[in-house]
């Protein structure tokens, strides 16, 4: 459930939304590709209102790429074929067009070498990569992460998010809701905070993390900041 | 008396034996693969949350799982033409085509049990990446969901399928010249049981080897992709 949430994010803008769990962050950036339908209010993404036609969601969908917590890579697909299957499908583009394009992602992302694997073979930080190329490969204008490091063991979360700060450093426009102060810190354009399906502050990361804000980011504060 | 290796070949060589093989194998075939997509939308009806849809789905398994197989076979063929007149003089509604349509009916029952649960098991996360990536509904299902699904059903649909080529034998009931009408007609003129009874085995064996072949074949493609 939210309620009250407007957000304007400008192209090129990053932010990065934080919260205590079941505040609705994932809730929030889930209805921007219409994961979770909206009932009142509206949602543009791209110039494009968000309804309920298919058509229009398909079209918002491929032009916003998503990394989910679970990666949730085909397992039934190779690397490549995982990244080259909606740009075949949904773009029209040719299986040799498509490969040469993944492949350039898969280098960016430096897991080219696995292209010929399927998930099951790779680390959980490898796969989160592959994901990353797969929602790349659409050549989105914006990408959203969904606690892209929740579910790594420690030692893999730093090659995730160096591969996410390599997309930042491109300029892509992006939303990420983590757990990862730090990384937030230096990411972040601006910082959201949410509670109780609200939005209860956004700024900077300059004065979000100092003291005399509302009394419930400073409590959230408290307890992920050691 | 004792068993006769040449009357036994001899059986196996009939030509109505081999083609009453023949039509066991085209009947299951056919009503296998009709049955696999009418069971699909089933399927889905079965899982879901809409009771306008879920209802029906779940009262005609409960019928088709209940009915025994030979009573089907009985109502169609004898039931419908009392309820359609028009079929007594139509030349297409033969034996064959109510058998198909019998086992259709009762088939397409425990393939939407297997096929829901086998859709179930792919974990939501698919349909959202899949969603994610702008693959329509359809599309989604077809490339995703399905690939995973089938790779689940795949040994209790061989089980299915085994199942579909043995009730076949109860389509003689309606007079279809499958294996077992041809047996019963040819001991009944010659009293050799054993003879044709062996012969109906080993065709039936050969049958289900053939697919137990086209299994291993299918299960070895897919475990490429699970070596870890």
């Amino acid at each position: 459930m939210l309620k009250d949430v407007s957000l304007d994010v400008a192209p090129g803008e990053k932010i990065v939304i934080c919260g205590p769990s079941g505040s609705g962050k994932s809730t929030l950036i889930r209805t921007i590709n219409r994961l979770e339908p909206h009932d009142a209010g509206s949602i543009h993404v791209d110039g494009t209102e968000l309804t309920d036609n298919l058509k229009t969601i398909d079209q918002i969908r491929s032009r916003v790429g998503m990394c989910f917590q679970h990666f949730n890579l085909f397992p039934h697909l190779t690397i490549l074929a995982n990244c080259t299957l909606s740009p075949v499908h949904t773009l029209g583009q040719s299986r040799a067009e498509a490969q040469e394009q993944a492949m350039h992602y898969l280098e960016k992302v430096r897991i080219a070498d696995q292209a010929h694997k399927y998930p099951s073979q790779l680390s959980g930080g490898q796969q989160q990569r592959v994901a990353i190329a797969r929602a790349l490969c659409m050549k989105p204008r914006m990408m959203l992460f969904d606690e892209p490091t929740s579910a790594l063991d420690p030692e893999m979360i730093g090659e995730v998010l160096d591969t996410i700060d390599l997309l930042a450093k491109d300029g892509m426009t992006m939303i990420c809701v983590t757990h990862e102060m730090g990384f937030a810190k230096h990411l972040a354009d601006r910082m959201v905070f949410m509670d109780g399906g609200e939005i209860v502050e956004i700024s900077p990361p300059s004065e979000f993390f100092l003291e005399g804000r509302s009394a419930r980011l400073r409590r959230f504060l408290g307890q992920v900041m050691h | 008396m004792e068993f006769s290796f040449e009357l036994f070949i001899e059986a196996m060589l009939t030509p109505a034996m081999i083609r009453g093989a023949g039509i066991a194998l085209v009947l299951t075939v056919l009503v296998f693969v009709l049955s696999f997509f009418g069971s699909l939308p089933m399927a889905l009806w079965l899982k879901s949350k809409k009771r306008t849809r879920n209802i029906p789905a779940k009262i005609y398994v409960w019928v088709f799982r209940a009915a025994p197989v030979i009573l089907i076979l009985l109502f169609v063929w004898n039931g419908s033409p009392q309820l359609f007149p028009a079929l007594l003089k139509s030349d297409w509604f033969t034996p064959f085509v109510a058998a198909t349509i019998s086992l259709v009916l009762t088939t397409i029952a425990y393939m939407a049990e297997i096929m829901r649960s086998a859709l179930s098991a792919v974990s939501p996360g698919q349909a959202e990446a899949a969603q994610a990536l702008g693959l329509g509904r359809f599309k989604a299902f077809r490339l995703v969901i399905m690939p995973q699904a089938l790779r689940i059903a795949l040994p209790p649909m061989v089980n299915e399928f085994i199942n579909v080529l043995k009730v076949t034998s109860l389509a003689y009931v309606i007079s279809l010249r499958e294996i077992m009408a041809v047996v019963n007609d040819s001991i009944a003129a010659t009293f050799r049981f054993v003879e044709w009874y062996t012969a109906a085995l080993v065709y039936y064996l050969i049958i289900v080897s053939l697919f137990m072949v086209l299994q291993g074949i299918v299960a070895r493609r897919q475990s490429k992709a699970d070596r870890a």
